[in-house]
């Protein structure tokens, strides 16, 4: 065996990838079937498609993470489909996850040291260059649980260079980023692309797609649907179906009939201020909400949407300030007497509860009392908007896509017919048409008179709905009001870093 | 000869899942290792004692009465303690526990000093003749009792609405506040039904045996073994893995002489945990 040759990365070819007719089951699954490509040395290949495609597993497979049931994996004349993880990595072939796991407890520095492997000068040298590169210069000696979202995808790009990669494989690493992160992460990528590593990337955000890729393959149920160049496949009828969807067109239609807002608002927030230990989180925050209107909430990573979804539905404790809902000041309710009394919050990541049943979710959200013939009649209301769930009633929630555990946590919110529901983050790490599926349920929970708040990182698609929007900047409001002028990407822009920039917004 | 070792086994293993439930119940929906279960079993034999010798109660009502007061502290330890320091960290109310069960012992000691008491019944020392074979009759009644109560509580999380509102508490508190569900409630009242189930395991210890302030140590071990061999939070796989150690202890008695008793409950806990750290069940409950 080989297992002793170091590819060392520097000034050679970069080697090709073959891909010939991999499969893997697991038990009666096939979650990759036949899948063959070929990757020359130093270009970049996209693998897109639904939720559950068999993307991040064709990517385990690659990275030696899964052994194949059949087929081969060749790079640069060595066959892989045996080998371990270990090995390979040291063949050339690096993976940087979904969700960074750095070993926490260990600094920057010593994450990335961990892959270099080596000791020595040159290997510090190597260090430091690959930190340089990503970015973390000024945080090689923070601690890797304090860092934010954007400097972790960096850590997790770092540790992946660090074995000094000749191919590398990168699992949605633009997942929940947004704005100027978004444009980071791509200007990363893009560099990492340019010194001739090869690249295949996993990722649902269509702009990194379209920037980066020569080639993209596209694949359902386990096997290739299409391929082609990212012009052709965006031109694919099949794939617009399976994937893609309508909401990859701009957007025309608006809203006909805007809500009238008389009377007094649903929800009102005062002056709220919300803090974790001495971080804030939300300062002086006014917001607020009449019945059947959908608000937006926007603004970068941390600039603190989840933490204003946690004041209105009680998740979290106000350290001052007011929330009223209806005539009733609730801000010294806990969240499950929120919940009773008509606010419903569907959380950032579905938290949809993974050993019980889809209808034991559901009706979780009952009051225990209600009698067994009005509950069924609630499932049924729910099932009505999403009849993907009425099939798989029994199924487990651990069991169900990211897009059905999505419309499970909404239908879960939607079940106890609240007068106002928070939405936070639903479209996260989700194909294309499975969030056109959400956004028409959003529609639909407005037509029956339910208030919505709908905090995203996707701003067209949620700019597409919304009456009104608000944008938050470090805790502070920095836009309240019509949601058309921020379809401007350099007025929101400004919006969510304060500061002007020159260059437009990647949509 | 044997057979008669073995049925005991099995029918005192039902007297240890009754003492085991109750641990089993908070640390797989809690996740707090109780160390307060001993002192609440003894603590249930003694307030049956009280309530027998001031009142002209009847010993099953006086149980009963013992029973309910049991989960009434239960609940009120929860509710006003235990959870609030639960959002903490588990080592909190690890330590409180603790220190609650040394005072209970401390007081039960005050008041009833430290000899070993047994509640008088004719159930106590009946022996019964089970297909040809000598059982004593409180061995028998724990048993069943045990049983009924492992079913019904299997039931009651697996089946039933309350049971799933509990089984989501357990997973993921949070979340479960968010749609609607009274947590701390839930908590407190699955607190209140394991200290019952406690104290009840208390009464028949007391019929079977005796109890003193100290026993609540060697029925807490007891239960930890018990919990770990069936699986956390999986309380068929609790009745079952106290059938287990009853018989593993009743057959190792007989051979070696009873001094090896309480050492093979430990080579058991210790050999399952390295072996087997699921338990034999595997985990049910969440």
């Amino acid at each position: 065996m080989q297992e002793d040759h170091v590819f060392n990365g520097d000034g050679r070819e970069a080697p090709e990838l073959i891909v010939r007719g991999l499969t893997k089951r697991f038990g009666g699954v096939t979650a990759v079937d036949d899948v063959g490509f070929r990757l020359p040395g130093g270009q970049a290949l996209a693998v897109v498609g639904p939720n559950g495609a068999g993307k991040s597993t064709l990517l385990k497979l690659l990275a030696g993470a899964h052994t194949p049931t059949s087929g081969s994996i060749e790079f640069g004349g060595r066959r892989l489909e045996r080998a371990s993880a270990r090995q390979v990595v040291r063949a050339g072939i690096a993976l940087a996850h979904q969700i960074p796991r750095p070993f926490t407890g260990l600094t920057v520095w010593e994450n990335v040291a961990i892959g270099a492997g080596a000791r020595g000068r040159a290997a510090e040298e190597h260090i430091a260059a690959v930190i340089a590169e990503c970015g973390l210069q000024d945080k090689m000696r923070r601690r890797a649980e304090n860092l934010r979202l954007l400097d972790l995808k960096r850590l997790e790009l770092a540790r992946a260079l660090s074995t000094r990669p000749r191919c590398i494989l990168l699992d949605e690493v633009a997942a929940g980023l947004s704005g100027r992160e978004l444009d980071e992460v791509i200007a990363l990528i893009a560099r990492i692309s340019a010194t001739g590593c090869g690249l295949v990337l996993v990722e649902h955000v269509e702009g990194v797609v379209q920037s980066l890729v020569d080639r993209v393959i596209v694949m359902d149920w386990g096997r290739i649907i299409a391929e082609g160049t990212p012009a052709q496949i965006a031109a694919d009828a099949t794939v617009r179906q399976v994937y893609l969807g309508d909401g990859a067109r701009p957007r025309t239609a608006a809203r006909e009939t805007p809500p009238a807002r008389s009377g007094p608002p649903l929800l009102r927030l005062e002056g709220v201020d919300l803090a974790y230990g001495d971080i804030p989180a939300l300062r002086g925050v006014d917001l607020e909400v009449w019945p059947g209107e959908v608000v937006a909430v926007l603004g970068a990573n941390g600039a603190g949407k989840s933490s204003l979804a946690a004041a209105i539905s009680g998740a979290e404790r106000v350290r001052s300030g007011s929330v009223r809902f209806g005539a009733d000041d609730v801000t010294a309710l806990p969240a499950y007497r929120r919940a009773r009394r008509g606010i419903a919050h569907c959380p950032e990541g579905r938290r949809v509860f993974p050993a019980l049943s889809v209808e034991e979710n559901l009706k979780l959200a009952l009051p225990l009392r209600m009698p067994a013939k009005e509950v069924a009649g609630r499932l049924e209301d729910v099932y009505a908007v999403f009849p993907a769930l009425a099939e798989m009633r029994a199924r487990r929630g651990g069991a169900l896509s990211g897009g059905q555990q999505q419309m499970l946590a909404i239908g879960r919110a939607l079940i106890g017919r609240p007068r106002l529901v928070v939405l936070d983050e639903i479209s996260l790490g989700l194909a294309p048409v499975v969030i056109d599926g959400l956004y028409e349920a959003i529609e639909a929970i407005r037509s029956e008179g339910i208030a919505v708040v709908v905090v995203e990182q996707n701003v067209h698609r949620c700019l597409a709905v919304a009456d009104r929007a608000y944008v938050l900047d470090r805790g502070v409001v920095s836009y309240a009001g019509d949601p058309a002028p921020l379809s401007d990407p350099r007025l929101l822009e400004r919006l969510y870093f304060g500061s002007p920039r020159e260059e437009a917004l990647s949509p | 000869m044997s057979a008669a070792v073995v049925l005991n086994g099995i029918l005192l293993g039902g007297l240890y899942g009754m003492s085991a439930m109750g641990l089993s119940l908070v640390f797989g929906v809690l996740r707090l290792v109780n160390m307060a279960h001993g002192a609440m079993l003894v603590l249930g034999a003694y307030l049956a004692v009280l309530i027998t010798a001031g009142t002209p109660l009847p010993l099953p009502v006086a149980g009963a009465c013992a029973v309910l007061l049991a989960g009434g502290l239960g609940y009120v330890l929860q509710r006003h303690l235990l959870t609030a320091m639960l959002v903490r960290g588990a080592n909190g109310p690890l330590v409180a526990t603790f220190g609650l069960s040394l005072i209970a012992s401390g007081l039960v000691a005050l008041r009833f000093g430290s000899d070993p008491v047994s509640i008088p019944t004719a159930l106590g020392t009946a022996g019964w003749s089970l297909w040809g074979l000598d059982v004593r009759a409180a061995y028998a009644v724990s048993f069943a009792l045990a049983g009924v109560v492992a079913v019904a509580l299997h039931l009651t999380l697996s089946r039933t609405r309350l049971g799933a509102a509990v089984r989501a508490a357990a997973a993921d508190p949070r979340t479960a506040d968010l749609i609607g569900i009274d947590v701390r409630t839930l908590y407190a009242l699955v607190f209140a039904v394991a200290s019952a189930l406690a104290a009840l395991a208390g009464l028949l210890v007391g019929v079977a045996f005796s109890v003193s302030p100290q026993s609540g140590t060697s029925y807490l071990l007891i239960a930890m073994a018990v919990v770990v061999l069936g699986g956390i939070g999986n309380v068929l796989g609790t009745f079952a893995g106290a059938i287990l150690l009853g018989v593993v202890q009743t057959l190792a008695a007989a051979q070696f002489g009873g001094g090896y008793r309480d050492l093979v409950v430990y080579i058991l806990f210790f050999v399952v945990l390295a072996v087997l750290p699921r338990g034999l069940f595997g985990r049910r409950l969440t």
